[in-house]
């Protein structure tokens, strides 16, 4: 008997203790919560987004959660100081994780409602974003939105480069803020072995690197990359809403070009002693190593490239044509913008978004430039005379300008173009050889345009 | 016959060095480049150009991607607590299944082993929204809760070691008005040393070498929260792992100085303990 009470009391208290560490450390959460999940907020989204156009401060501190890359860090600092003196009548609870734009996506989709309430991602990946209901359609908002800003969201998207806005929005509704762009690549050259001539065209590049005894390079295996050269010659990729692609780059360009004479365009190029076919993701690598006078990548290997060749010897320019057909034809790229989205499950949609707006509008976009040497997307920030003197920029615009392509493809795309990349790299395709070319083009085109399962 | 015996020792020798060399080569490597002066992949030479301690000053900087110190805190903290907590569950489960005779002791040690062949993931997304009701996502707690759940289950080895403590010492406890409790504490454990350094080594492990929870549970993005193997994660991020891999390279060395020291304290027990709780199982 005595042993049965024991075992009771024993129960009990286990119960007991399990209770009392789940209270305490729900109140420990509520102060460090990091995903804006606490529900004991009473402040529902849709009361927050609709009076807060009066200012409300009913006295509750409003839970934000920021996501911004590594880079923006320190500024995101200041610009949440700076939004919190803005609007002094409201308390509010801002906190900046990191998050990657370039990995955005995979982390806010494993729980959205865990994710942050403003994070930033790349602009490839807003339909699947949208799909999953993670980001809030502003259009909705525009009302409570120019109540406090004093801005529609239209009003602001007017604001912002044309190519930004497209980016931004999915059937007719703005569902991001442009924050930068630039997210392309164009031509690095070393001025001192190579003239501002040389780079217009791959032959003259490639001539050029030989005598100056060095190499000119560029990522074969890669669809970022070698995309490029069917892009420019006037092939698409797109993407279905079932998350399939369509790739045309069999057949015959809206320009006249058939998919073979492209490959016998890169081909020619790989083929030459002086290109050097790189690795994906060895770029930065070969650049130090120092074999490279000209190196096709973007603005993230500035620095390495200032550091190999000496800051005064790093050219820029937009891609090279290249020989196609018998004539030359303009290498181009994909772009991508980089965006600024309000979670859609997130408990304070409405000052949500007037702090995207906040990060991403002009003094913002200023301010990243220099933290980061990214693009604006704001007109007035992109014609700013700091911007405009920017080389580096100028070129990666001028990319875009030429023709760039914005990225929308399914996840299928990848590996069939970077095979057929490698094939060409390692000389597998022969110039005239036109059957074997449109086999592999075919088989890349079916890998690419596969269902997904 | 000598020369023979020679033959086959240098041999054998010979074999192990090879296999010696080969389990050693990333370790040195890592080591290696930990002191490179080039902060992305060099993947053109094996040991790097210039050397330079600036890796190792660089990571308990206090920029967010290099925030090693507040990760390595965290994770000794959550490291310390499981190592205490996941100890006394496993031996006292070995404890209990060991000496005292009741009735759903085989069943439930049946359902313990077939329970310990599901792979821990397997109840990663249950564990996860769990955790999230109760609101102990994003929290050291929730974490250190999911690393000491389990860990009555591994109770297996320890209970092989108990099994050989000779019963008569219970009995004779038992016979002077020693409690069950007192039983263990006094007479058990002091006999147990080895396979108790053996736990503790393993679970002081757990949070070091973990990461899919420790990323699933403190997904807040805030750095200061995460544990050492999600920080360390993140300097291999494309924009990031340019600039940060001899400073990734750096972590790597330093993560593993605190287990090999808590490792060559207990040496001399572990090998006892593995071996001892492996007889009798």
């Amino acid at each position: 008997m005595k042993k049965k009470i024991l075992a009771f009391i024993m129960a009990a208290a286990t119960c007991f203790s399990l209770t009392a560490c789940s209270t305490s450390s729900n109140s420990d959460s509520s102060d460090n919560s990091g995903a804006g999940n606490s529900n004991s907020n009473s402040n529902s989204d849709s009361s927050s987004s609709d009076n807060s156009g009066a200012g409300s401060s009913d006295g509750s501190t409003i839970d934000l959660v920021v996501w911004g890359p590594e880079e923006d860090q320190t500024f995101l600092t200041g610009l949440i100081e700076d939004f919190k003196n803005q609007y002094p009548d409201q308390s509010f609870n801002i906190q900046l994780g990191v998050e990657s734009e370039a990995t955005a996506k995979d982390t806010v989709l494993t729980d959205p409602s865990a994710a942050a309430d403003v994070y930033a991602f790349a602009s490839d990946q807003l339909n699947d974003l949208v799909a999953a209901g993670a980001l809030a359609d502003l259009t909705a908002l525009s009302d409570a939105f120019k109540a406090i800003t004093g801005n529609s969201i239209d009003d602001i998207m007017a604001m912002n480069i044309e190519g930004s806005v497209a980016a931004a929005t999915k059937n007719g509704n703005v569902y991001a803020l442009p924050l930068g762009a630039g997210n392309n690549f164009f031509m690095y050259y070393d001025k001192s072995k190579i003239t501002e001539n040389d780079v217009m065209t791959w032959d003259g590049l490639l001539s050029a690197a030989s005598a100056a005894g060095k190499k000119a390079g560029m990522v074969f295996n890669s669809g970022w990359y070698n995309g490029g050269f069917f892009l420019g010659a006037g092939f698409t990729a797109s993407m279905n809403a079932d998350g399939t692609t369509n790739l045309d780059w069999n057949k015959t360009s809206a320009d006249g070009i058939t998919g073979v004479q492209v490959v016998e365009g890169m081909i020619s190029i790989a083929s030459n002693p002086a290109f050097m076919a790189i690795a994906d993701n060895d770029i930065s690598n070969q650049i130090a190593a120092g074999e490279l006078c000209a190196v096709v990548s973007g603005s993230w290997d500035m620095s390495t490239v200032e550091a190999a060749w000496g800051a005064e010897n790093v050219g820029v320019a937009k891609l090279p044509t290249y020989t196609c057909g018998g004539n030359q034809v303009q290498q181009g790229c994909y772009s991508g913008f980089k965006l600024m989205g309000v979670n859609g499950m997130s408990k304070q949609v409405g000052w949500a978004a007037v702090l995207a707006e906040f990060l991403t509008n002009e003094s913002a976009q200023m301010k990243r430039y220099e933290a980061r040497q990214l693009a604006p997307t704001n007109i007035k920030a992109s014609e700013a005379d700091a911007v405009m003197a920017n080389e580096m920029l100028a070129a990666s615009i001028a990319q875009d300008a030429a023709c760039g392509v914005l990225q929308d493809v399914g996840g299928k795309y990848w590996d069939p173009t970077a095979t057929l990349g490698e094939l060409i790299a390692q000389g597998q395709l022969k110039v005239g050889d036109t059957e074997a070319i449109q086999a592999a083009l075919d088989t890349m085109v079916e890998g690419v345009t596969a269902p997904v399962e | 016959m000598k020369t023979k015996q020679l033959i086959k020792d240098i041999l054998r020798h010979v074999v192990l060095v090879l296999l010696v060399s080969f389990w050693l080569i990333p370790i040195v490597w890592l080591i290696a480049t930990s002191f490179s002066a080039y902060p992305g992949r060099n993947t053109s030479n094996f040991f790097p150009e210039q050397l330079t301690l600036n890796n190792y000053i660089a990571l308990f900087g206090s920029d967010t991607v290099a925030n090693f110190k507040a990760w390595f805190m965290n994770t000794f903290k959550i490291a310390c607590v499981c190592c205490v907590v996941s100890t006394l569950f496993t031996i006292m489960v070995a404890y209990a299944t060991s000496f005292s005779k009741f009735k759903a002791r085989k069943p439930m040690m049946n359902i313990a082993v077939i329970l310990n062949l599901f792979p821990g993931v397997l109840s990663m997304i249950s564990v996860y929204f769990i955790l999230k009701a109760l609101n102990l996502t994003n929290t050291h707690f929730g974490l250190t809760l999911v690393y000491c759940a389990s860990s009555g289950l591994g109770f297996l080895i320890a209970k092989g070691f108990f099994d050989t403590v000779p019963r008569s010492l219970c009995e004779a406890a038992k016979l002077d008005g020693a409690s069950q409790a007192r039983t263990f504490f006094t007479i058990i454990m002091p006999l147990s040393k080895p396979i108790i350094v053996y736990t503790i080594i393993s679970s002081f492990l757990t949070p070091w070498t973990d990461f899919v929870f420790a990323k699933m549970i403190l997904n807040s993005g805030i750095s200061d929260m995460w544990t050492v193997s999600i920080g360390l994660y993140n300097m291999l991020e494309r924009s990031l792992i340019n600039s940060y891999f001899s400073i990734f390279c750096a972590g790597g060395v330093i993560v593993s100085i605190p287990i090999s020291i808590l490792f060559v304290i207990m040496q001399k027990f572990y090998v006892d303990g593995i071996t001892g709780g492996a007889v009798k199982g």
